[in-house]
């Protein structure tokens, strides 16, 4: 149910997105950053629900938070002539890689506990 | 259940907006690539943008410039264009008191005949003076106009040179002028019609508002003269 939903809803956001006009260059940095925040935030709402912990609220208001709070930052940036939107990047992104590695280690591991299972029921046949 | 579909709702939501956000943003940056500025960095832009705007500072100095240079051939040239007209009504009123233009105005048509006596040379000069002394602008002889170096002499008592040309009696001598003094100037008491008819010649006149006198048609050479 979630997955089909997730699609759907993903389909729905890419025939929206194409047919949405394009931005001005000097806001699509901004816009880029909001993506890097949103996207860690998605990364994180799912190990987290792989670590059975996942909860909405925060997943909204860290996908909403992070976003608005990473465009002011990199607003900020901007008039102080310095690079924030650098940090943000570096920390959003080692946070996304910090949680695929998570993800991918569930998934590892529950392949490998099933392939150790396998392992087991085929050593107990053949005993 | 309602929990659930509030987060299945919820996750819907954040999936259209990012994936829709993602590609607003590679559309963006796909026309961006294309105009080729994206090629550049923050800084390589400034630097650019600000060597661009001295090139404009630079571009628009010159340009104020040059208006002003523009501004002052142009008074150059009016002043020009100014003395050039001066200089052409000098020309044109000259070459009118010369003779070198036909006159058309208003003035006095004088016909001079030979009565019981013939006309000379004499008599012709002596109206031309007349006329001269009350403000004649333009004379002529039968049609020969006549200029500085008119000449009016007798020939044989039986016809009258002007400008190198024979004329015979009647004589008509155009003048353009005042027409009341070139008037008077004719039919003064014991004047020149009077001094004319005394001695047997015949002497009409006739004021007319539009008279033409033809131009000088000879060649004034100046061969001596220094």
């Amino acid at each position: 149910m979630i997955y089909i939903t997730i699609i759907i809803s993903c389909v729905l956001g890419v025939i929206l997105g194409l047919n949405l006009p394009t931005i001005s260059y000097s806001y699509s940095g901004y816009l880029a950053i909001a993506i890097i925040a949103a996207l860690d935030s998605v990364f994180g709402g799912i190990s987290s629900s792989l670590k059975k912990n996942f909860d909405i609220k925060i997943f909204v208001t860290g996908f909403f938070g992070n976003a608005i709070l990473a465009m002011l930052l990199t607003y900020l940036g901007e008039r102080l002539n310095v690079d924030i939107y650098l940090a943000a990047v570096i920390v959003f992104v080692g946070r996304m890689f910090n949680n695929l590695a998570i993800i991918r280690r569930y998934y590892v591991e529950l392949w490998s506990k099933k392939a150790n299972k396998r392992n087991k029921k085929k050593e107990l046949i053949e005993d | 259940m309602k929990s659930k579909l509030i987060m299945l709702i919820t996750i819907a939501i954040i999936c259209i907006l990012l994936t829709s956000v993602m590609f607003v943003q590679f559309k963006t940056v796909r026309v961006v690539e294309r105009s080729g500025i994206s090629d550049m960095r923050e800084s390589e832009l400034r630097a650019e943008l600000t060597s661009w705007r001295s090139k404009t500072e630079e571009a628009e100095a010159t340009l104020e410039e040059n208006k002003k240079l523009l501004e002052e051939y142009n008074k150059d040239i009016e002043n020009d264009n100014s003395s050039l007209e001066l200089l052409k009504s000098e020309l044109s009123k000259l070459e009118t008191s010369a003779g070198y233009t036909a006159v058309t105005g208003k003035g006095i048509e004088i016909t001079v005949e030979d009565g019981e006596a013939a006309v000379s040379a004499e008599d012709i000069l002596l109206l031309i003076y007349e006329l001269k002394y009350v403000g004649a602008e333009a004379i002529s002889i039968n049609d020969e106009r006549y200029v500085t170096i008119t000449d009016i002499v007798d020939v044989e008592n039986k016809f009258i040179f002007v400008n190198g040309q024979r004329l015979v009696s009647p004589y008509t001598i155009k003048a353009i002028g005042d027409p009341s003094y070139l008037e008077s100037a004719v039919n003064i008491k014991g004047g020149y019609k009077d001094t004319m008819e005394a001695e047997g010649k015949v002497v009409s006149y006739k004021v007319k508002d539009d008279i033409r006198i033809e131009k000088y048609n000879g060649v004034m050479e100046i061969n001596y003269g220094k």
